[in-house]
């Protein structure tokens, strides 16, 4: 029977405020073939730093048994091999991973004491079945989707276990994005992935890169994902570092990347296969990493002027609606955060008319910074304007648009001090620390468009305003804390005219963004 | 290049060819005798302005007046005419109207291989400056410098790229700056050699056209279409399908050309061999008499020295079984055997040869310096050579369009031309000297695309869903409503495209970045297989897997551009799949051997002929293992080793099909009604096949040769690769809705391609040459010839093949069409 939809998905729902989740890595076998389990895997534990370790398929046998075990006390467990079972205290949740839904005791609260890895078993609020059963095929030939294994799952499962307020099934099987609510007769249950992507199932699914897993579990049932490549870690990590090099760094002694950073470019040129160019990238990127600063590299030059930080919410990564515009007025801590927020669910035009108006006016001629703008913020906002208030579209062509990510990364002028690029890595190893938790870009999106669908229903949906704003602050923020170490690290120009200084010549080479 | 050599031969006619060709014994088997003609011209004023009619300095042949007429009234055009019949002029010009009427105009011109596209540009920069008419056009694409690309997209007027690269482009039309210009003022879309868009290619190129004219609606935007293809026989339909636009056709050719001689060669019968072996009462092979027959190679470098030797400049086209660099060696072997003396200058002309190579022999062919040229069809397109007297066919090129496309080289303005084909040693070849007025008829082979595929719909989608989010109002563009509705709420389920919504109010993407990096034109599954050679450099295209799996797999042996190649390694399991390959003149090519089932049949169409015959359309799953190969000899034939084993994994289609079902009593009524002996079972056929009565065995044998005969002949008919359609016959299949003997026809790619919907749709035709053929075959053997029925594809070793019992079979079902 296929899955069905009705309401929105309460793994996508906001947690609890201020809430620190339960953190799971899922590890599929492949990672563990495929890269030095010293040197990549023991990075992302310790980068990632979870509460708890599964194996996810395909080849999950090989997590359990040795390898990953002995890098770490935190628990390493295979569902698929036999039923464990791991409880957060400060959370009341309880992790049951089992081979199959046979495994489990009557009911939640029936887990024997003994058999919980650490601590007791207050009162339940949540539990996470955690098993390999589950696996979506998508067939287009008969256009349809297929849980594959649901029935017997189903079947095999105690019936205090079926309580969709309570439980969620987890399956190592299914993608870690996907989650569904799936009905039979009467019972609802929540199903949600923690796998790596599979493979064949169409172009839409990138089935190669990212197979890490991070999961974030919340007490309400509320699960962010996020997906880790990695070669962003351990020696791999490093720029301009794969599978050899690293392991000719290791047979010269070097065990950790301080070790690196602490060495001079003159010796890693020594080794073989490293160049003095290679030498120089690799020492400091484990500098900028080891150290926590961003490190100059040639060239480059930052803006003049104040800048105007800006972080945008959208109704998703392909959506074209910019319905929160955040803005920071300022430096990263004393900085005006000021928030252009739609309020209408059918006006998308007074928010933005309100942007633009601040920002041709008290925020005349500074320049516009948002992170990853070239691809991101700054096309959404053209298109916005040029759709629903298009007298503001010259000047915000007219107006430098800066992307600090392009400019370190793609241009080449920074290395930054994390081990990804995303905009709170990089920001929190600089000693940025946000205060939200629990919300990411999706979930901004999930909430807006719940909104928005829902309308015209009399209960239609309120999401909580003030606290997506919060999110968008502490983004802008990150921004601006990001933006500043640049700014300490360049050499400044000096304070004449320079070429691109000009408002013409400015916006034409801030509106670069050749990616094709 | 003057030489002291007694006065040359007049050669360029079918006569002179025969009085003047050295021991002359019969070769000529037909001929077509081709009129010279005049160009049929219209003054240029009549069609276009003044401004433009000036500054042209010659008239407008017939046909690109009337594709002007035509696009001037608003329609859209598909011009079928000749090589060298001034298509891109059409084009340009239309271009140039454009550019007039409104300077901010721009045109996209898309051609299937990047060496055309920059031939193109040179083309059409120096026509538009002839003309005076300021405007820029750039080539876009993967060998593009990467700073020159904003400005091309912010400035340039005209952009020339090809399929795989604008599936890339799209998708970025609202972050990369430009394109919302360009694609706002878009008045032109043309799509050069379109009817090269077939088969798995063609179904992705239809995609992204449509991904394209969805998206221009956006830009309010809405371009005419200029499509050039060969001479096919459906150039409207085939047009309509690669864009969903209708077609006015433009083709009758108004360019002139002087008399033609085309000329049927077939290589005779080694006497002296023959003769050897008659003394030494060797038995007589598999192939029977044909074996003595000279091959087409040493053959066809012989005419080609005759000409060339005779000062006749010549280009000769080489098949992919014949090296370009061989044909070139033994041309010139040739010459130096003849009896007139005089040293003949020949090149090798492959797409492995580096880019100066290339422009240099084509350089040395419109300054009339080389005096052969052997190549492979490389040079059948547009790139300009200037005109040569002759050309040479080594083997049927497989299709009628690309024929005449080669004869269409031959032949400077006015003067006399000569073609000669000289017939190859398979079915097909022999099935055409035996008919000739099969290439001479006025009906060409259809065109084949198809958008059925659902995988290939369904990848498609994502993208157009990233591009813009999808709406009812895509339903027709992007696939019929329910089609469109369903495939939605599939990605709807697996949580890649918006859940929650209905198109009404648009359904975004929401899978991972970039899926359109994950499409391979050249595969359904995204994962094509790049052949990349160790030691070397290789001009291959990438390989979907289930060629891979049959073609390609660890110690396969391969012809390719001239070359020969073994496949050393496989990798199928990383990021990107490769086959790395090797160098190595072996003098041996591989088979592979398979076994095959089809199950779950999905009818979708069927004719019921009566009488317990019935023709079936639909789907299936079509197993295939291609588990084992043998090595062959590449002049004999012979078995030297195998079966080793491949290492492929077993491919699992779900795919279209059709099936021919038999009264289930077939078997006993046509034994009976056999005159002759009933066959015995070899031992291979019975651990093979199971077959081990002499009924069972040869009645298998006449499904199984009808299958091949079908397979094997069907491109006489359609544009279709047969290396990418595969059969099964069998005495009885377990599916209860079949009654008896049945042989399948299936596509080899997963989810389809159209080509068995073809045979489906054009089955009596076809039926009724594989009966003529199979009936009048000069081998009149028992188990058929590779002339015939036997096929180099065929997983079972061409055993069981009857060729009388196949007869029968077809000549039963042809009669009840």
């Amino acid at each position: 029977m296929a899955p069905v939809e009705t309401g929105s998905l309460p793994g996508t729902k906001l947690p609890q405020e201020g809430e620190t989740p339960a953190t799971v890595l899922a590890i599929p076998g492949t990672v563990v073939k495929q890269y030095d389990v010293h040197d990549v895997v023991a990075d992302a534990i310790e980068a990632i730093a979870p509460d708890l370790i599964i194996a996810a398929p395909p080849d999950s046998a090989h997590i359990a048994l040795g390898p990953v075990t002995r890098l770490t006390d935190i628990p390493v467990v295979d569902p698929s091999q036999s039923a464990s079972y791991h409880i957060v205290d400060e959370l009341n949740i309880l992790f049951a991973m089992v081979p199959t839904p046979d495994h489990l005791p009557p009911r939640p609260t029936d887990v024997p004491r003994e058999s919980i890895k650490n601590g007791g078993l207050a009162g339940v609020e949540r539990c996470y079945v955690v098993s390999d059963c589950l696996e979506l095929t998508i067939d287009p030939h008969h256009r349809e989707t297929r849980l594959e294994g649901i029935d017997e799952y189903l079947d095999s499962l105690p019936d205090s276990w079926d309580d969709e307020s309570i439980v969620t099934h987890v399956s190592t099987g299914l993608r870690a994005e996907y989650q569904t609510r799936y009905e039979v007769a009467t019972d609802t249950y929540l199903i949600h992935g923690a796998g790596p992507p599979t493979s064949s199932v169409g172009a839409a699914i990138d089935e190669n890169e990212r197979p890490l897993i991070e999961l974030s579990v919340y007490s309400n049932g509320a699960i962010r994902i996020e997906t880790h490549d990695p070669t962003n870690f351990g020696f791999q990590g490093l720029e301009g570092i794969g599978p050899t090099k690293a392991e000719r760094l290791r047979d010269h002694g070097f065990n950790s990347r301080d070790a690196i950073a602490g060495t001079t470019p003159k010796e890693l040129a020594k080794i073989r296969g490293f160049g003095e160019k290679t030498a120089t990238t690799v020492h400091t990127s484990a500098t900028a990493i080891a150290t926590g600063e961003v490190i100059q590299r040639d060239g480059g030059a930052l803006p003049n002027g104040d800048p105007v930080f800006i972080d945008i919410e959208t109704n998703g990564l392909n959506g074209e609606i910019a319905w929160l515009v955040g803005v920071l007025d300022g430096g990263s801590e004393e900085g005006h955060y000021l928030s252009f927020r739609q309020r209408e669910h059918d006006d998308q035009t007074e928010h933005v008319d309100a942007f633009m108006s601040w920002l041709t006016g008290v925020a005349r001629g500074r320049p516009v910074i948002a992170w990853n703008g070239y691809n991101f913020d700054f096309p959404i906002i053209k298109h916005h304007l040029e759709r629903d208030a298009p007298e503001w579209v010259a000047d915000w062509e007219s107006r430098y648009q800066f992307d600090p990510l392009y400019y370190a990364t793609t241009q080449g002028h920074a290395t930054l001090p994390a081990r990804s690029n995303r905009l709170e890595a990089v920001a929190a190893a600089l000693g940025w620390v946000p205060t939200t938790t629990g919300i990411d870009g999706s979930t901004a999106a999930r909430e807006y468009n719940t909104w928005r669908q829902t309308t015209d229903q009399p209960d239609g949906y309120q999401p909580d305003w003030e606290r997506l704003e919060a999110y968008c602050e502490d983004d802008v923020r990150a921004l601006a804390t990001i933006y500043e170490a640049l700014q300490d690290v360049s050499r400044r120009p000096s304070e004449t005219e320079t070429p691109g200084n000009r408002i013409g010549e400015q916006s034409r080479q801030g509106s670069l963004s050749d990616f094709s | 290049m003057s030489r002291n050599a007694p006065q040359r031969d007049d050669v360029l006619s079918e006569e002179a060819l025969k009085e003047s060709f050295p021991e002359y014994s019969g070769q000529v088997t037909a001929s077509e005798h081709v009129p010279a003609r005049d160009a049929d011209t219209v003054p240029a004023e009549e069609v276009l302005r003044d401004g433009l009619a000036d500054h042209l300095d010659n008239d407008l042949y017939r046909h690109q007046a009337k594709g002007l007429a035509s696009l001037a009234n608003d329609e859209n055009i598909v011009v079928t005419t000749s090589t060298s019949s001034g298509k891109t002029r059409i084009y340009a010009l239309q271009i140039a109207r454009n550019q007039l009427d409104n300077p901010d105009s721009t045109a996209l011109c898309i051609y299937p291989m990047k060496a055309l596209t920059r031939d193109q540009e040179r083309t059409l920069n120096d026509r538009l400056a002839e003309w005076d008419v300021d405007t820029r056009t750039e080539v876009y694409d993967g060998d593009t410098k990467q700073g020159l690309k904003r400005d091309i997209r912010s400035n340039a007027d005209t952009i020339l790229t090809n399929p795989a690269g604008l599936n890339v482009y799209l998708p970025r039309h609202n972050t990369d700056s430009g394109w919302s210009r360009f694609y706002n003022n878009l008045e032109l879309i043309v799509v050069d050699e379109a009817h090269q868009y077939s088969g798995i290619m063609g179904t992705h190129v239809a995609w992204i056209l449509r991904r394209l004219r969805r998206l221009l609606s956006y830009y309010n935007a809405d371009p005419q279409f200029v499509l050039t293809t060969a001479t096919i026989g459906n150039p409207a339909e085939h047009a309509t399908r690669l864009t969903s636009e209708e077609f006015t056709v433009i083709d009758e050719d108004g360019s002139p050309h002087g008399k033609r001689d085309i000329v049927l060669w077939k290589p005779p019968i080694d006497d002296k061999a023959l003769s050897e072996a008659e003394a030494y009462n060797m038995d007589p092979s598999e192939g029977g008499l044909e074996e003595f027959r000279i091959s087409t190679g040493e053959e066809a470098a012989k005419v080609t020295a005759h000409l060339a030797v005779n000062e006749r400049q010549t280009l000769q086209f080489c098949s992919a079984r014949q090296g370009t660099e061989i044909a070139a060696q033994k041309i010139g072997g040739a010459a130096r055997d003849h009896p007139r003396n005089y040293y003949v200058d020949t090149k090798a002309y492959h797409g492995g040869l580096g880019k100066r190579t290339r422009r240099g022999i084509e350089a040395q062919l419109q300054d009339g310096v080389v005096d052969a040229v052997a190549s492979t069809n490389a040079l059948e397109l547009g790139i300009d050579i200037g005109g040569i007297d002759a050309t040479v066919t080594s083997g049927y090129p497989g299709t009628r369009q690309s024929f005449w496309q080669q004869i269409g080289r031959a032949g400077r303005g006015q003067t006399d031309a000569l073609s000669v084909l000289v017939g190859g040693a398979d079915a097909m070849d022999s099935y055409i000297l035996d008919n000739p007025s099969y290439l001479f008829e006025d009906d060409v082979e259809d065109a084949v695309v198809s958008i059925e595929n659902e995988q290939v719909y369904a990848d498609h989608l994502c993208v157009a869903a990233k591009e813009r989010p999808l709406t009812d109002e895509d339903a027709g563009i992007l696939g019929e409503e329910n089609r469109l509705a369903e495939m939605v709420s599939m990605w709807q389920e697996a949580g890649v495209l918006e859940r929650g919504v209905d198109l009404e109010n648009g359904v975004h993407y929401t899978g991972d970045s970039r899926p359109e990096s994950r499409i391979s034109i050249y595969d359904t599954s995204g994962r094509q297989y790049l052949v990349n050679c160790i030691d070397g450099e290789i001009d291959h295209d990438p390989v979907a897997k289930e060629r891979a799996y049959r073609d390609y797999h660890k110690g396969a042996l391969f012809l390719h551009d001239g070359e020969q190649y073994e496949v050393v390694e496989v990798e199928h399991d990383t990021r990107t799949p490769r086959i790395l390959v090797e160098e190595r003149g072996t003098g041996r090519y591989t088979q592979t051997l398979s076994d095959k089932r089809i199950s779950n049949l999905r009818p979708e169409m069927s004719q019921d002929l009566g009488d317990g015959y019935t023709l079936w359309f639909g789907r299936a799953n079509v197993d295939i293992d291609y588990a084992q190969y043998l090595v062959h000899n590449i002049s004999t034939g012979e078995i030297e080793s195998g079966p080793h084993p491949t290492g492929s994994p077993p491919l699992s289609l779900d795919t279209e099909l059709m099936w021919v079902s038999l009264p289930s009593d077939h078997l006993s009524t046509t034994i009976s009604r056999l005159d002759d002996p009933l066959l015995e079972p070899t031992k291979h056929a019975e651990a093979d096949t199971g077959l081990t009565e002499p009924e069972r065995y040869t009645y298998g044998g006449g499904i199984h040769a009808a299958e091949h005969g079908i397979i094997q002949l069907a491109p006489l008919e359609l544009m279709i690769d047969n290396s990418d359609i595969g059969g099964l016959s069998t005495p009885r299949h377990q599916d209860e809705r079949i009654p008896g003997p049945v042989w399948f026809v299936h596509d080899g790619i997963d989810g389809g391609i159209g080509f068995s919907r073809a045979i489906y749709d054009n089955f009596e035709a076809i039926a009724r040459r594989t009966y003529d053929h199979l009936d009048t075959c000069d081998c009149q053997r028992r188990r058929g010839c590779p002339l015939c029925i036997m096929s180099e594809h065929c997983g079972n070793q061409n055993d069981p093949l009857d060729r009388v019992v196949g007869r029968q079979i077809l000549d039963d079902v042809i009669d009840r069409l």
